[in-house]
Protein backbone atom coordinates (compact mmCIF):
# COMPACT_ATOMS: atom_id res chain seq x y z
CA UNK A 1 0.00 0.00 0.00
CA UNK A 2 1.37 3.15 -1.02
CA UNK A 3 1.44 6.45 1.58
CA UNK A 4 -1.33 7.79 -1.24
CA UNK A 5 -3.84 5.09 -0.79
CA UNK A 6 -2.87 4.88 3.07
CA UNK A 7 -3.68 8.69 3.23
CA UNK A 8 -6.74 8.42 0.70
CA UNK A 9 -8.44 5.23 2.22
CA UNK A 10 -8.20 6.74 6.28
CA UNK A 11 -9.74 10.24 4.88
CA UNK A 12 -12.37 7.79 3.21
CA UNK A 13 -13.17 6.08 6.12
CA UNK A 14 -12.83 8.75 8.41
CA UNK A 15 -15.37 11.07 6.52
CA UNK A 16 -17.40 8.23 5.33
CA UNK A 17 -18.33 6.55 8.52
CA UNK A 18 -19.68 9.64 9.96
CA UNK A 19 -21.73 11.22 6.90
CA UNK A 20 -25.05 8.88 6.14
CA UNK A 21 -22.88 7.40 3.58
CA UNK A 22 -21.45 4.19 4.27
CA UNK A 23 -17.73 3.36 4.87
CA UNK A 24 -17.77 0.07 4.23
CA UNK A 25 -19.73 0.57 0.76
CA UNK A 26 -17.65 3.64 -0.11
CA UNK A 27 -14.32 1.35 0.88
CA UNK A 28 -15.73 -1.39 -1.44
CA UNK A 29 -17.08 0.40 -4.26
CA UNK A 30 -14.45 3.13 -4.63
CA UNK A 31 -11.35 0.25 -4.53
CA UNK A 32 -12.98 -1.54 -7.06
CA UNK A 33 -12.94 1.29 -9.42
CA UNK A 34 -9.56 2.74 -8.90
CA UNK A 35 -8.57 -0.91 -9.33
CA UNK A 36 -7.14 -1.40 -6.21
CA UNK A 37 -7.21 -4.58 -3.92
CA UNK A 38 -10.35 -4.51 -1.43
CA UNK A 39 -8.01 -3.53 1.43
CA UNK A 40 -10.58 -4.01 3.97
CA UNK A 41 -11.29 -8.06 3.64
CA UNK A 42 -7.18 -8.29 3.95
CA UNK A 43 -6.21 -10.09 6.83
CA UNK A 44 -2.49 -8.70 6.62
CA UNK A 45 -4.04 -4.57 6.62
CA UNK A 46 -6.21 -5.57 10.05
CA UNK A 47 -3.66 -2.72 11.85
CA UNK A 48 -4.71 -0.50 9.13
CA UNK A 49 -8.31 -1.25 9.61
CA UNK A 50 -7.97 -1.22 13.59
CA UNK A 51 -6.35 2.19 14.02
CA UNK A 52 -8.88 3.68 11.65
CA UNK A 53 -11.23 2.43 13.56
CA UNK A 54 -9.60 3.53 17.03
CA UNK A 55 -9.22 7.10 15.35
CA UNK A 56 -12.62 7.68 14.12
CA UNK A 57 -13.41 6.47 17.86
CA UNK A 58 -11.04 9.02 18.95
CA UNK A 59 -12.47 11.85 17.50
CA UNK A 60 -16.55 10.92 18.43
CA UNK A 61 -14.99 10.71 22.16
CA UNK A 62 -13.02 14.37 21.83
CA UNK A 63 -15.89 15.83 19.88
CA UNK A 64 -18.81 15.02 22.53
CA UNK A 65 -16.09 14.17 25.73
CA UNK A 66 -18.91 16.27 27.98
CA UNK A 67 -21.78 14.40 27.17
CA UNK A 68 -19.31 11.11 27.59
CA UNK A 69 -18.29 12.70 31.32
CA UNK A 70 -22.18 13.41 31.77
CA UNK A 71 -23.26 9.59 30.61
CA UNK A 72 -20.32 8.12 32.14
CA UNK A 73 -20.88 9.83 35.83
CA UNK A 74 -25.03 9.32 35.30
CA UNK A 75 -24.23 5.59 34.71
CA UNK A 76 -22.22 5.20 37.80
CA UNK A 77 -24.80 7.18 39.92
CA UNK A 78 -28.11 5.62 38.91
CA UNK A 79 -26.24 2.18 39.20
CA UNK A 80 -25.66 2.47 42.58
CA UNK A 81 -28.28 4.14 43.39
CA UNK A 82 -30.69 1.30 41.83
CA UNK A 83 -32.91 4.36 40.54
CA UNK A 84 -32.83 5.82 36.75
CA UNK A 85 -34.26 8.87 38.27
CA UNK A 86 -31.46 9.62 40.10
CA UNK A 87 -29.71 11.98 37.65
CA UNK A 88 -30.92 13.92 34.99
CA UNK A 89 -28.77 12.51 32.50
CA UNK A 90 -29.16 8.63 33.86
CA UNK A 91 -32.31 8.33 31.49
CA UNK A 92 -30.22 9.17 28.31
CA UNK A 93 -27.21 7.43 29.40
CA UNK A 94 -29.16 4.04 30.21
CA UNK A 95 -30.35 4.65 26.47
CA UNK A 96 -27.34 4.76 25.10
CA UNK A 97 -26.47 1.51 26.65
CA UNK A 98 -29.96 -0.62 26.10
CA UNK A 99 -29.43 1.04 21.98
CA UNK A 100 -25.92 -0.35 22.35
CA UNK A 101 -26.54 -4.19 23.02
CA UNK A 102 -28.19 -5.53 20.55
CA UNK A 103 -25.98 -4.03 17.49
CA UNK A 104 -23.05 -5.02 19.52
CA UNK A 105 -24.24 -8.87 20.09
CA UNK A 106 -25.56 -8.75 16.35
CA UNK A 107 -22.22 -7.67 14.58
CA UNK A 108 -20.17 -9.75 16.97
CA UNK A 109 -22.40 -13.16 15.77
CA UNK A 110 -22.92 -12.15 12.52
CA UNK A 111 -20.39 -9.67 11.11
CA UNK A 112 -18.03 -12.04 9.69
CA UNK A 113 -20.76 -14.19 8.00
CA UNK A 114 -22.43 -11.15 6.33
CA UNK A 115 -19.11 -9.39 5.18
CA UNK A 116 -18.50 -12.39 3.30
CA UNK A 117 -21.52 -12.22 2.11
CA UNK A 118 -22.09 -8.91 0.97
CA UNK A 119 -18.37 -7.76 0.36
CA UNK A 120 -19.07 -7.62 -3.48
CA UNK A 121 -18.62 -4.05 -5.52
CA UNK A 122 -22.03 -4.98 -7.54
CA UNK A 123 -23.84 -5.75 -4.03
CA UNK A 124 -22.30 -2.97 -2.53
CA UNK A 125 -23.03 -0.32 -4.75
CA UNK A 126 -26.88 -1.33 -4.82
CA UNK A 127 -27.34 -1.27 -1.24
CA UNK A 128 -25.70 2.34 -1.71
CA UNK A 129 -28.77 3.23 -4.18
CA UNK A 130 -30.90 1.44 -1.31
CA UNK A 131 -29.37 3.79 1.44
CA UNK A 132 -30.18 6.65 -0.50
CA UNK A 133 -33.74 5.59 -1.19
CA UNK A 134 -34.15 4.70 2.44
CA UNK A 135 -33.39 8.02 3.53
CA UNK A 136 -35.40 10.19 0.95
CA UNK A 137 -38.49 7.53 2.48
CA UNK A 138 -37.45 8.39 5.96
CA UNK A 139 -37.13 12.10 5.38
CA UNK A 140 -40.72 11.75 3.11
CA UNK A 141 -42.38 10.00 6.28
CA UNK A 142 -41.33 12.53 8.75
CA UNK A 143 -42.40 15.43 7.19
CA UNK A 144 -45.84 13.64 6.60
CA UNK A 145 -46.14 12.77 10.28
CA UNK A 146 -45.13 16.41 11.28
CA UNK A 147 -48.07 18.06 8.59
CA UNK A 148 -50.55 15.76 10.31
CA UNK A 149 -49.58 16.34 13.66
CA UNK A 150 -49.77 20.51 12.77
CA UNK A 151 -53.04 19.95 11.27
CA UNK A 152 -54.10 18.10 14.57
CA UNK A 153 -52.17 20.77 16.87
CA UNK A 154 -54.27 23.65 14.91
CA UNK A 155 -57.60 21.44 14.68
CA UNK A 156 -57.00 21.70 18.89
CA UNK A 157 -56.78 25.44 18.96
CA UNK A 158 -53.15 25.29 18.91
CA UNK A 159 -52.95 23.17 22.76
CA UNK A 160 -50.02 21.19 23.62
CA UNK A 161 -49.61 18.22 25.74
CA UNK A 162 -46.42 16.38 26.55
CA UNK A 163 -45.98 13.27 25.25
CA UNK A 164 -45.41 9.83 27.28
CA UNK A 165 -42.45 8.11 26.17
CA UNK A 166 -43.22 5.53 23.89
CA UNK A 167 -45.74 7.27 21.81
CA UNK A 168 -45.62 8.18 18.48
CA UNK A 169 -44.67 11.32 16.69
CA UNK A 170 -47.98 12.99 16.47
CA UNK A 171 -48.27 12.53 19.99
CA UNK A 172 -44.82 14.98 20.30
CA UNK A 173 -44.66 18.00 22.83
CA UNK A 174 -42.45 20.34 21.55
CA UNK A 175 -43.84 23.37 19.53
CA UNK A 176 -42.58 22.12 16.30
CA UNK A 177 -43.82 18.68 16.29
CA UNK A 178 -40.57 16.58 17.83
CA UNK A 179 -39.76 15.10 20.49
CA UNK A 180 -37.06 15.97 22.90
CA UNK A 181 -34.27 12.80 23.19
CA UNK A 182 -34.09 12.48 26.74
CA UNK A 183 -38.48 11.50 26.09
CA UNK A 184 -37.48 8.48 24.17
CA UNK A 185 -38.52 5.24 25.86
CA UNK A 186 -36.26 1.70 26.04
CA UNK A 187 -38.30 0.31 23.23
CA UNK A 188 -37.73 2.83 20.09
CA UNK A 189 -34.21 3.42 21.62
CA UNK A 190 -33.58 -0.31 21.36
CA UNK A 191 -34.91 -0.37 17.95
CA UNK A 192 -32.74 2.76 16.76
CA UNK A 193 -30.01 0.78 18.26
CA UNK A 194 -30.66 -2.15 16.51
CA UNK A 195 -31.03 -0.56 13.14
CA UNK A 196 -26.81 0.02 13.59
CA UNK A 197 -26.53 -3.49 12.50
CA UNK A 198 -28.40 -2.83 9.37
CA UNK A 199 -25.00 -0.89 8.66
CA UNK A 200 -23.26 -4.60 8.54
CA UNK A 201 -24.21 -4.41 4.74
CA UNK A 202 -21.85 -2.90 2.85
CA UNK A 203 -23.44 -0.01 0.86
CA UNK A 204 -25.79 0.80 4.56
CA UNK A 205 -25.18 3.40 6.76
CA UNK A 206 -24.51 3.29 10.27
CA UNK A 207 -25.58 7.21 10.69
CA UNK A 208 -27.93 6.97 7.86
CA UNK A 209 -30.15 3.88 9.28
CA UNK A 210 -29.92 5.22 12.79
CA UNK A 211 -31.20 8.84 11.76
CA UNK A 212 -33.69 7.46 10.08
CA UNK A 213 -34.83 5.50 12.70
CA UNK A 214 -34.59 8.38 15.14
CA UNK A 215 -37.09 10.78 13.00
CA UNK A 216 -39.20 8.08 12.89
CA UNK A 217 -39.39 8.21 16.41
CA UNK A 218 -39.73 11.56 16.53
CA UNK A 219 -36.62 13.20 16.78
CA UNK A 220 -35.26 16.04 15.22
CA UNK A 221 -32.58 16.05 12.84
CA UNK A 222 -30.00 17.15 15.28
CA UNK A 223 -30.68 15.25 18.50
CA UNK A 224 -31.22 11.59 16.06
CA UNK A 225 -27.66 12.53 14.71
CA UNK A 226 -26.20 13.01 18.30
CA UNK A 227 -28.04 9.91 19.50
CA UNK A 228 -27.01 8.08 16.42
CA UNK A 229 -23.38 9.20 17.02
CA UNK A 230 -23.16 8.54 20.80
CA UNK A 231 -24.49 4.98 20.26
CA UNK A 232 -22.15 4.39 16.89
CA UNK A 233 -19.29 5.67 19.29
CA UNK A 234 -19.22 2.26 21.85
CA UNK A 235 -19.08 0.31 18.79
CA UNK A 236 -16.59 1.64 16.92
CA UNK A 237 -13.94 1.99 19.90
CA UNK A 238 -14.69 -2.11 20.71
CA UNK A 239 -14.21 -3.04 16.95
CA UNK A 240 -11.02 -1.23 16.75
CA UNK A 241 -9.70 -1.74 20.52
CA UNK A 242 -10.80 -5.25 21.11
CA UNK A 243 -8.59 -5.91 17.97
CA UNK A 244 -5.70 -4.09 19.15
CA UNK A 245 -3.53 -7.13 20.77
CA UNK A 246 -3.64 -8.44 17.25
CA UNK A 247 -2.45 -5.23 15.78
CA UNK A 248 0.88 -6.97 16.12
CA UNK A 249 0.24 -10.18 14.14
CA UNK A 250 0.39 -8.75 10.75
CA UNK A 251 3.63 -7.78 9.01
CA UNK A 252 5.68 -4.61 10.96
CA UNK A 253 5.78 -2.65 7.81
CA UNK A 254 2.17 -1.85 7.69
CA UNK A 255 2.31 -0.17 11.80
CA UNK A 256 3.54 3.32 10.75
CA UNK A 257 1.25 3.62 7.31
CA UNK A 258 -1.29 2.45 10.25
CA UNK A 259 -1.04 5.07 12.73
CA UNK A 260 -0.30 7.93 10.14
CA UNK A 261 -3.87 6.52 8.72
CA UNK A 262 -5.39 6.55 12.43
CA UNK A 263 -4.08 10.08 13.03
CA UNK A 264 -5.83 10.56 9.57
CA UNK A 265 -9.16 9.00 9.92
CA UNK A 266 -9.43 11.02 13.23
CA UNK A 267 -8.73 14.36 12.21
CA UNK A 268 -11.01 13.87 9.26
CA UNK A 269 -14.19 11.85 11.70
CA UNK A 270 -13.68 15.10 13.77
CA UNK A 271 -13.90 17.74 11.33
CA UNK A 272 -17.03 15.71 10.00
CA UNK A 273 -19.07 15.53 12.69
CA UNK A 274 -18.37 19.09 13.42
CA UNK A 275 -19.81 19.56 10.41
CA UNK A 276 -22.42 17.16 10.54
CA UNK A 277 -23.36 18.33 14.24
CA UNK A 278 -23.85 22.38 12.44
CA UNK A 279 -25.37 20.87 9.35
CA UNK A 280 -28.12 19.41 11.36
CA UNK A 281 -29.22 21.90 13.17
CA UNK A 282 -31.30 22.98 9.96
CA UNK A 283 -30.73 20.07 7.50
CA UNK A 284 -32.31 17.25 6.46
CA UNK A 285 -30.38 14.07 4.88
CA UNK A 286 -32.14 14.19 1.33
CA UNK A 287 -28.57 15.35 -0.06
CA UNK A 288 -27.29 12.86 1.33
CA UNK A 289 -30.18 10.53 -0.04
CA UNK A 290 -29.38 11.65 -3.47
CA UNK A 291 -26.17 11.69 -3.20
CA UNK A 292 -26.11 7.63 -2.28
CA UNK A 293 -28.34 6.83 -5.18
CA UNK A 294 -27.00 8.61 -7.67
CA UNK A 295 -23.57 7.41 -6.14
CA UNK A 296 -25.08 4.04 -6.11
CA UNK A 297 -26.49 3.42 -9.44
CA UNK A 298 -23.32 5.19 -11.05
CA UNK A 299 -21.05 2.90 -9.86
CA UNK A 300 -23.00 0.68 -10.78
CA UNK A 301 -23.38 1.54 -14.03
CA UNK A 302 -19.12 1.89 -14.32
CA UNK A 303 -18.56 -1.93 -12.73
CA UNK A 304 -20.55 -3.63 -14.63
CA UNK A 305 -20.02 -1.79 -18.01
CA UNK B 1 -45.93 -7.79 33.69
CA UNK B 2 -45.13 -6.62 37.40
CA UNK B 3 -42.11 -4.96 38.41
CA UNK B 4 -41.04 -7.46 40.68
CA UNK B 5 -41.11 -10.36 37.63
CA UNK B 6 -39.98 -7.90 35.45
CA UNK B 7 -36.86 -8.02 37.75
CA UNK B 8 -37.27 -11.51 38.75
CA UNK B 9 -36.63 -12.16 34.90
CA UNK B 10 -33.92 -9.58 34.31
CA UNK B 11 -31.77 -11.52 37.03
CA UNK B 12 -33.10 -14.78 34.84
CA UNK B 13 -31.06 -14.19 32.01
CA UNK B 14 -28.56 -11.93 33.50
CA UNK B 15 -27.51 -15.56 34.79
CA UNK B 16 -27.62 -17.64 31.26
CA UNK B 17 -25.72 -14.90 30.40
CA UNK B 18 -22.84 -15.14 32.47
CA UNK B 19 -23.31 -19.29 32.13
CA UNK B 20 -22.96 -18.15 28.35
CA UNK B 21 -19.83 -15.88 29.01
CA UNK B 22 -18.32 -18.94 31.01
CA UNK B 23 -19.13 -21.16 28.29
CA UNK B 24 -16.93 -19.13 25.61
CA UNK B 25 -14.25 -18.76 27.81
CA UNK B 26 -14.11 -22.57 28.25
CA UNK B 27 -10.86 -24.48 25.76
CA UNK B 28 -11.05 -27.40 23.50
CA UNK B 29 -14.84 -27.57 23.00
CA UNK B 30 -16.64 -26.36 20.22
CA UNK B 31 -18.20 -22.77 20.54
CA UNK B 32 -21.20 -22.26 18.40
CA UNK B 33 -21.75 -19.14 16.31
CA UNK B 34 -18.01 -19.10 15.91
CA UNK B 35 -16.48 -18.23 12.93
CA UNK B 36 -12.69 -19.29 12.99
CA UNK B 37 -11.24 -20.99 15.68
CA UNK B 38 -14.34 -21.95 17.11
CA UNK B 39 -12.08 -24.17 19.98
CA UNK B 40 -10.49 -22.07 21.14
CA UNK B 41 -11.29 -19.34 23.79
CA UNK B 42 -13.86 -16.99 22.57
CA UNK B 43 -12.93 -13.92 24.61
CA UNK B 44 -15.13 -11.54 22.72
CA UNK B 45 -17.74 -13.42 23.27
CA UNK B 46 -17.31 -13.81 26.66
CA UNK B 47 -16.78 -10.44 27.38
CA UNK B 48 -20.21 -9.44 25.62
CA UNK B 49 -22.58 -11.79 27.30
CA UNK B 50 -20.94 -10.73 30.91
CA UNK B 51 -21.53 -6.66 30.26
CA UNK B 52 -25.77 -8.06 28.99
CA UNK B 53 -25.66 -9.55 32.31
CA UNK B 54 -23.71 -6.62 34.18
CA UNK B 55 -26.18 -4.42 32.12
CA UNK B 56 -29.67 -6.51 33.37
CA UNK B 57 -28.49 -7.37 37.25
CA UNK B 58 -28.40 -3.03 36.92
CA UNK B 59 -32.22 -2.94 35.13
CA UNK B 60 -33.38 -5.33 37.58
CA UNK B 61 -32.21 -3.17 40.07
CA UNK B 62 -34.31 -0.35 38.35
CA UNK B 63 -36.99 -2.52 37.61
CA UNK B 64 -37.00 -2.83 41.80
CA UNK B 65 -36.99 0.40 42.63
CA UNK B 66 -40.24 1.44 40.58
CA UNK B 67 -42.30 -2.11 42.34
Amino acid sequence: MTWFQTIFLAVLQGVSELFPVSSLGHTVVVTRLLGWQNFEANTNFLPFVVLLHVGTATALFVFFWRDWVRIIRALVTTGIAGRIDADPNGRLAWLVVAGTIPAGLIGLFLETPLKQLFSNPVIAATFLALNGLLMLAGERLRQRALATSGTAILASGGSLEMARPGQSILDASTPDGNRPLTSLSLVPAVLVGTAQSLALIPGISRSGVTMVAGLLFGLNHEDAATFGFLLATPLIAAAGLLEVPNLFAGPQSILLPALVGGVAAGVSAYLSVRFLMRYFETGRLDPFGYYCLVAGIGSLALILR
Amino acid sequence: MSSTGLSTLALLVAALCILAGVYYLIPNIYHVLTFHDATQIQVKHALAFFAVAVVLFVGSRFAQSSA
